[in-house]
């Protein structure tokens, strides 16, 4: 069955093809004209269609149409096409004719074509379709269908109109409506010049920009642009005008300036204008195009915007709080308070680790709440902790933490507040709240605070003295507490207290128990709006019995003290009595002494050694020696001395005398002292004034000097004389006894001489004078002696005053006649030539006086008893007076011896008189001598 | 005739020295003090003096000396120092005074006149 259905179909289908292949012959046939006629079999008997002939006309016509005809069965087979059809779909005519018309149609359309077929039916129909080229190209085409009856047959035939040219105008007219529209409505201003800058075209922007239509006019006229971007951009610049001889150099797009235009009404706009060359077939530059964007609106927000960012920038910058933001551990940001604050500059900041900067103890809460708070985890935001500075150091921080997002992440921004010096004033404050608080608690007064009376706070004292619990007390009114008598005085005082802040006074107060103190009270205002007032109570209770146990004591060591003070002044008394006596004794010592430490500071002076030096025991005690010694020489010595500490070192030193050319001669002495135990503790100096010994030293050498002299001028002329005598023989006998007298004379003086030092000697060595006692008229002795002298030295005028009745003494005649003769030797001496000497005798009732009175140089009266001295000589630079120096001295030694006195009155510059007295009786007279 | 003048206080010196220098061609002045020595020497101008040292009075031998070389009137006059002052010392006083001479006493005549013969040849 399946085997002849397939034959039978075999069969069909090369019939089928037999056919196909006689009318692509036949059609072969008639296209190259070799077909006059067709003859068709059909139901109607064969029918003889004529090629040839009539239609050939219209054949060429539709042969040459440059329109694509064709025709084809109702289901759209091709019959037919022309030659155009053919170049339109390029494919060759011959293939077309039997195609189905379907396939030349792009696929797309293929539902339009069955559509338009069956429409084509009823009557012409037309539709817009696209073919399709065997190489994919797109054809877009109007066909044209209109049915043919013939022979009853329908056949469609159809013009194919390109469409192409048509599509493609009216695209154009499509995209010039748009690119007007768009340039009309475009919200920037656009402007078209031409080559010359002049204004071709301005849309509504910028003919609104503009207040009019600025075509025709130059851009620089129509747009008074004043730039903020750089350089000037005038019309020539923008519109390429100054190009326009050379519009190949005018090429060149400029973008981006920035310029104001300020319109008539005054308005100011900001505008960004860019300027394109509009160019013909990409050479030729025919025109520019200038856009004109209102960028107003856009500075006013940059404006905002930068100052709203500079506002912020400085908030950060000046802000005293650190601000810091921290991102994965980093600091990404901070401002100088946070430099300042951790003393890292901005740039180490963004490098350390943010866990370096929080203090050890504080960096696991610091961190978990950082991590918490980035996490988006409810975390503390607002607290303190302490960070390490740069230096090490450690600051108190408050911080404030808010999530953000920095660069799209999560990040915190911190605010951070130095606290330290709140904390430790917080902390200060909390000590001091304490201490006021342990103080007030502690007080040994007690403390209770009231207001108006009523008790609010009371310390732990307070309870304790009054004996209430701190819960019954506080409550109570203040008066309770107080004694009935010191009630109403106690308000007294606080009234006071709120006048004038506080008050002081004492009260009595009564205890729980009934007990009754004394109390003194300090009451102090504290807070002046609710008459708070803070009183102190101390019990003086113990202090007031204190006070009586004080006044018994004190009563019993006054008197004891009176008692001591009774031995003590007799121990005093006794000492000083003890010290006054060997202060006395040392006063007393006629020598310097003083007693001085191993440091040579004075620790006793006796007066003698005050006077000595010059200066008082009080100004130099316990001070060194040095202060006590004015003169160098003396003080270096003495430190010398005492530096030695050698007992018996002797040394010599002078002090200058005041009344006196020559200075007293010191001698010094030290001694070491010694202790009980032996130990050296100081030593001791004394002062032995040697000035008369050295006086008498010098006097001696001095007297031997003078004896020579004395015993040469005898011996002079006994030389001489004897000399003369001898060698000389012209000599008469009167000569040579006078000569010999001489020589006798002096022999005679000179023995006197020799005796007059051998009676010094004689009374030096203590032995007694040799006198020849004997019955004597004075007056007569002196008379003769005066006489002898008034011959002798006729340049004296010599007066004698001399008692009427005799004067018979018992004397050794020639001692009296020495003295006498002395004495009036020295007037001699000692006065000036022409000088009166006056010797009176007197009768006296127990004895005669003897005055010798002259007219010379008289004699200090310090000195008036030195002249009978060994030795002394007045004035001793007059060395031209000669004499022994021993005159008076023996005038002493002998009056003495004959029982009397002698004495001088002198006046300097008037004279001096000379008195001796031999007394009447001269009992007793051996025993003196 | 040379002048010769002698200063001593002491009668039997000056006449002892004039005995001295007598036998000689001699004019001899004296003086017993020093005042006077020095009214003579002015006065007189004589060409030597014979001085003693102690004399009574303000001006001593030295001090007459010194007053003598003072004045150009005396001041050439030659002076020998005729004194008991016998110390070394006192001898230099005198020549610094300004004496030509020192002759201490007691003397012998004979040298007395060598002295006085050498001071004036």
């Amino acid at each position: 069955m399946e085997s002849k259905r397939k034959k039978e179909l075999v069969e069909q289908i090369e019939a089928l093809q037999e056919r196909l292949r006689e009318t692509e012959e036949t059609l072969e046939a008639i296209r190259r004209g070799q077909v006059d006629a067709i003859i068709v079999n059909g139901p109607n008997g064969e029918q003889v269609f004529t090629l040839k002939g009539a239609d050939h006309t219209y054949r060429r016509l539709i042969e040459e149409m440059k329109q694509g005809a064709l025709t084809m069965t109702p289901n759209g087979m091709i019959l037919y096409c022309n030659k155009c059809m053919g170049e339109m779909i390029k494919l060759e005519i011959k293939n077309i004719p039997g195609t189905s018309m379907e396939r030349l149609v792009a696929s797309e359309d293929r539902t339009s074509l069955k559509e338009l077929l069956k429409e084509s039916k009823h009557g012409p129909s037309k539709k817009e379709l696209c073919l399709e080229t065997p190489d994919g190209m797109k054809l877009p085409v109007c066909l044209y269908v209109s049915p043919l009856v013939l022979d009853d047959r329908t056949i469609l035939c159809a013009v194919v109109t390109d469409l192409t040219e048509q599509k493609q105008r009216q695209k154009l007219l499509q995209s010039e409506m748009l690119t007007r529209t768009i340039f009309e409505q475009a919200s920037d201003g656009i402007v078209v010049c031409d080559a010359s800058g002049r204004i071709i075209m301005a849309n509504e922007m910028a003919r609104k920009m503009c207040g009019r239509d600025p075509g025709g006019e130059f851009f620089d006229t129509a747009f008074p642009l004043r730039w903020t971007t750089g350089g000037d951009w005038s019309s020539e610049k923008l519109t390429g005008g100054d190009y326009a001889d050379k519009p190949l150099l005018n090429r060149e797009s400029i973008h981006g300036l920035e310029g104001t235009l300020t319109k008539a009404e005054g308005q100011e706009l900001s505008l960004l204008v860019s300027s394109t060359p509009l160019l013909k077939e990409q050479k030729e530059v025919i025109g520019r195009l200038i856009t004109l964007t209102d960028i107003t609106e856009q500075k006013r927000v940059e404006k905002a915007l930068r100052e709203s960012e500079e506002k912020y920038r400085l908030l950060v910058a000046l802000a005293a709080d650190a601000i810091l933001i921290a991102q994965d551990e980093e600091i990404k940001f901070s401002n100088p308070a946070a430099e300042k604050l951790t003393g890292y500059s901005a740039d180490e900041l963004s490098k350390i680790p943010v866990v370096d900067l929080i203090h050890p103890d504080d960096r696991e809460m610091v961190v978990t709440r950082f991590k918490r708070t980035l996490s988006g985890e409810q975390a503390p935001t607002n607290y303190s902790f302490r960070i390490i500075n740069k230096g090490g150091g450690e600051r108190w921080v408050h911080i404030n933490s808010t999530l953000v997002t920095w660069k799209e992440k999560p990040a915190t921004l911190n605010f951070i507040r130095d606290i330290t010096e709140l904390k430790q004033t917080e902390e200060k404050l909390r000590e001091s709240e304490k201490r006021f608080h342990d103080l007030f608690e502690h007080s040994y007064d007690a403390i209770i605070m009231h207001r108006k009376g009523r008790i609010i706070d009371v310390n732990q004292r307070a309870c304790s003295l009054f004996g209430y619990p701190k819960e019954k007390l506080t409550g109570m009114a203040f008066a309770e507490l107080c004694f009935d008598t010191s009630t109403e005085s106690c308000q007294e005082q606080f009234e006071t207290a709120l006048r004038e802040g506080s008050k002081r006074f004492e009260a009595q107060f009564v205890k729980k128990n009934g007990d009754i103190f004394e109390g003194e009270v300090s009451v102090r205002l504290v807070n002046p709006d609710e008459e708070i007032i803070e009183g102190i109570i101390r019990d003086i209770t113990p202090r007031k019995d204190a006070e009586r146990k004080i006044k018994e004591y004190s009563q019993e060591l006054e008197n004891m003290v009176e008692i001591r003070t009774k031995e003590l002044r007799r121990a005093l008394y006794d000492t000083e009595e003890a010290r006054d006596r060997i202060d006395g004794i040392l006063k007393s010592i006629g020598d310097g002494l003083i007693v001085t430490d191993l440091y040579h500071r004075v620790q006793l002076m006796n007066r003698a050694a005050e006077d000595l030096l010059g200066v008082r025991l009080s100004e130099v005690i316990d001070r060194s020696i040095e202060f006590a010694i004015k003169d160098e020489n003396l003080r270096s010595k003495l430190i010398e001395a005492l530096d030695r500490r050698e007992s018996g070192y002797v040394f010599d030193f002078e002090i200058p005398e005041k009344n006196s050319r020559f200075p007293r001669i010191i001698r010094s002495r030290t001694s070491v002292i010694q202790d009980k135990m032996g130990k050296e503790t100081g030593m001791i100096t004394l002062f032995f004034d040697v000035t008369h010994e050295r006086e008498i030293d010098r006097l001696k050498n001095e007297f031997i000097s003078i004896a020579a002299h004395e015993l040469r001028t005898p011996l002079t002329s006994i030389q001489g004389f004897s000399e003369i005598l001898l060698k000389r023989d012209d000599l008469g006998e009167g000569e040579k006894k006078k000569f010999l007298s001489y020589i006798n004379k002096q022999s005679v003086n000179l023995a006197r001489i020799v005796n007059a030092l051998l009676d010094i000697s004689r009374i030096e060595a203590g032995k007694g004078l040799d006198l020849e006692m004997s019955p004597c008229d004075l007056n007569e002795i002196v008379r003769e002696t005066v006489s002898c002298y008034q011959s002798f030295s006729e340049k004296h005028d010599f007066e004698v005053s001399l008692p009427e009745e005799p004067a018979e003494l018992t004397v050794d005649r020639h001692k009296f006649r020495q003295v006498l003769e002395n004495i009036i030797t020295n007037a001699i001496k000692f006065s000036p030539k022409g000088g009166r000497i006056r010797v009176t005798g007197e009768l006296k009732e127990d004895c005669y006086q003897v005055s010798v009175e002259d007219q010379g140089i008289g004699i200090p009266q310090d000195q008036a008893e030195k002249i009978f001295d060994k030795f002394y000589r007045i004035g001793h630079k007059d060395s031209s007076v000669p004499g022994s120096g021993l005159g008076m001295t023996i005038v002493k030694n002998l009056v003495e011896a004959h029982g009397g006195k002698v004495w001088v009155e002198s006046d300097i510059g008037k004279g001096t008189t000379v008195r001796f007295t031999i007394p009447k009786e001269q009992s007793g007279r051996e025993d003196k001598i | 005739m040379k002048k010769i003048l002698i200063v001593d206080d002491q009668l039997e010196v000056r006449e002892l020295v004039e005995v001295t220098l007598k036998a000689e061609d001699y004019k001899i002045l004296k003086a017993e003090s020093g005042e006077e020595a020095l009214e003579i020497a002015k006065a007189e101008k004589p060409d030597l003096i014979i001085m003693d040292i102690m004399m009574p009075g303000a001006i001593d031998g030295i001090e007459a000396t010194r007053l003598l070389r003072k004045n150009p009137a005396t001041k050439d006059s030659r002076i020998i120092m005729l004194t008991g002052k016998g110390q070394e010392q006192d001898k230099q006083i005198g020549l610094e005074a300004g004496a030509d001479d020192y002759f201490i006493k007691p003397f012998s005549p004979l040298k007395l006149i060598q002295k006085v013969e050498e001071a004036l040849g």
